[in-house]
C-alpha cells in the first residue's frame, strides 16, 4: 500500500491548509470540517460587508467607501487565514513526519529552500499591494516609476520579508518530528 | 472506540511508522486510532487488519 500519486485538487488543498505527508481520511475529515466553518465565517462577514457597503454608499463619498471596502476585504481574508492556521495547528495537521536522520536533514534542506522562495514571494506580493495602495492615495503626485523604485519602501519590505522568512523557518522547523 | 491495534502491532514487533507507511496513513492518524480517539472507516480497518495479518474481529470487535 505505497504512496499513490496525488491529484492536483489534493495538492492544492494540502498547500492551502499547510498539510504535509499523507492526506489520509482523518486529515480529509478535519479539513472538511475546518473548511465548512471557514465558509460560514466568510458567509457571515461578506453578508455584513455587502449590507454595510450598500448603506454607506448612500451616505458617504464612493471613493472613500471603495477604500474601506478594500481594507475590509483584506481584513476578512486575514481573519479566514488566521482561523485556518489556528485550526490546522491545533490539530497538528501541519506536522512534518520524518522517518530517520537522513529524512530529517532532507526536510530541513527543503524547508530552507521553501523559506527563501517565500521571502521572495512575500516581497513581490507586498510591493504590488502597497504599490496599488500608493497609486490610489498618491498625495505627493509621484510617477509610477518613482513609486516602484522607491528605495525606502523597497528596503523596508526587503527587511520585513527576511524577518518573515526567518520566523517562518523556525516555526516550521519546530513542526518537523523525528 | 477501544481496539487491539497497538497490542497486535507491538506483538509483531512493528513500529508505528512502519505500520503507518504500510497502510498509507500518517503516524498521527495511527496514534489516534490506537488511542481510540478516531474511528476509522471500514476500509481503513480492513487495511490495518491486512497489514497486521489479523482480522477485524480480533482487532476491533468487543475489545
Amino acid at each position: 500500500m505505497g504512496k499513490t500519486k496525488e491529484s492536483l485538487y489534493i495538492r492544492i488543498i494540502k498547500h492551502i491548509y499547510g498539510i504535509h505527508g499523507y492526506f489520509d481520511e482523518y486529515k480529509k475529515q478535519e479539513v472538511n470540517r475546518i473548511g465548512n466553518n471557514a465558509f460560514l465565517i466568510l458567509f457571515l462577514l461578506f453578508g455584513l460587508e455587502i449590507i454595510s457597503t450598500s448603506f454607506s454608499a448612500l451616505i458617504f463619498e464612493s471613493s472613500n467607501v471603495l477604500i474601506v471596502l478594500m481594507w475590509s476585504n483584506l481584513l476578512i481574508f486575514l481573519i479566514i487565514l488566521l482561523y485556518l492556521a489556528f485550526s490546522v495547528s491545533k490539530l497538528k495537521l501541519d506536522q512534518i513526519e520524518t522517518y530517520d536522520n537522513k529524512d530529517y536533514s532532507h526536510q530541513i534542506k527543503k524547508l530552507r529552500k521553501k523559506c527563501i522562495m517565500l521571502a521572495f514571494n512575500f516581497f513581490i506580493i507586498e510591493r504590488i499591494v502597497f504599490f496599488l495602495i500608493d497609486l490610489l492615495t498618491n498625495d505627493n503626485h509621484l510617477t509610477i516609476l518613482q513609486l516602484i523604485i522607491s528605495p525606502k519602501e523597497n528596503i523596508v519590505w526587503g527587511i520585513t520579508s527576511i524577518i518573515f522568512s526567518i520566523t517562518l523557518y523556525f516555526v516550521q522547523k519546530s513542526k518537523i518530528k523525528k | 472506540m477501544n481496539n487491539k491495534v497497538k497490542l497486535v502491532r507491538v506483538s509483531k514487533d512493528l513500529q508505528q511508522k512502519d505500520l503507518a507507511l504500510e497502510v498509507g496513513i500518517s503516524r498521527q492518524t495511527l496514534s489516534l486510532i490506537e488511542k481510540g480517539k478516531y474511528n476509522p472507516s471500514l476500509k481503513l480497518c480492513v487495511n490495518i487488519a491486512e497489514a497486521l495479518d489479523s482480522d477485524l474481529n480480533s482487532l476491533f470487535w468487543k475489545v
